[in-house]
């Protein structure tokens, strides 16, 4: 019996750290779930990158 | 006035109702400067009121609806897989900080955020969909066999 290797279906995205923090990788059960955390993250880090993260 | 200050008992009753009329009307003219003095500053106030408003306007504009939402979804969280360093995956309730200061995450019903899995906002350097990899010499665990890539049971 053989094992090939196949790529999960699962959706993924990396919160990519800066040298000293940790990069963390995940795993989303749905598609629409990690859409919506890429685009909110996205957001809301370009928002405190542009120093208009007010909350 | 000084004389009747000084001696009252040497004033006379005429003298001393001139002078408390005198008085009287003294006061009344500070009165009226007063009210003038006032009224001006209302509508002084009246007229920088703009200005005050307009320096308080920005926090409600601010108030973008697709940042709000933004914000209702990265609180409150889902439940993900996480991986580690090993490519071992965990499942963990991952949420950010009510201030949006820190991605948390944590075992579901635990209380605890686990610091393994935890960053702050200021240490992100971009998020990416995928298994990309991100900037020079950066890995990903997923290009790992033991990590996203799972054995599959093929004859």
């Amino acid at each position: 019996m053989s094992h090939s290797l196949e790529p999960s279906r699962k959706v993924t995205f990396q919160v990519v750290a800066k040298p000293g923090a940790n990069t963390l990788y995940i795993e989303c059960a749905s598609p629409m779930d990690a859409n919506k955390w890429v685009e909110h993250l996205t957001k809301v880090i370009g928002l405190y990158q542009e120093g208009k993260l007010w909350i | 006035m000084k004389t009747i200050l000084e001696n009252p008992a040497n004033a006379d009753k005429q003298t001393i109702i001139e002078e408390a009329k005198i008085t009287e009307n003294n006061l009344n003219v500070l009165l009226q400067n007063k009210d003038i003095v006032e009224s001006t500053q209302i509508e002084e106030e009246k007229v920088n009121a703009p200005e005050k408003q307009e320096e308080a306007a920005p926090t409600t504009k601010q108030l973008d609806p697709l940042v709000k939402d933004a914000k209702l979804f990265l609180v409150a969280g889902t439940i993900v897989k996480v991986w580690d360093k090993q490519g071992v995956p965990k499942e963990m309730h991952l949420y950010m900080t009510y201030d949006l200061d820190e991605i948390q995450s944590k075992k579901p019903f635990s209380t605890q955020p686990e610091k393994e899995f935890c960053l702050k906002i200021e240490d992100v350097a971009g998020v990416v969909k995928g298994y990309e990899k991100y900037g020079p010499g950066a890995t990903s665990p997923f290009a790992k066999p033991k990590g996203l890539f799972k054995k599959s049971k093929s004859s």
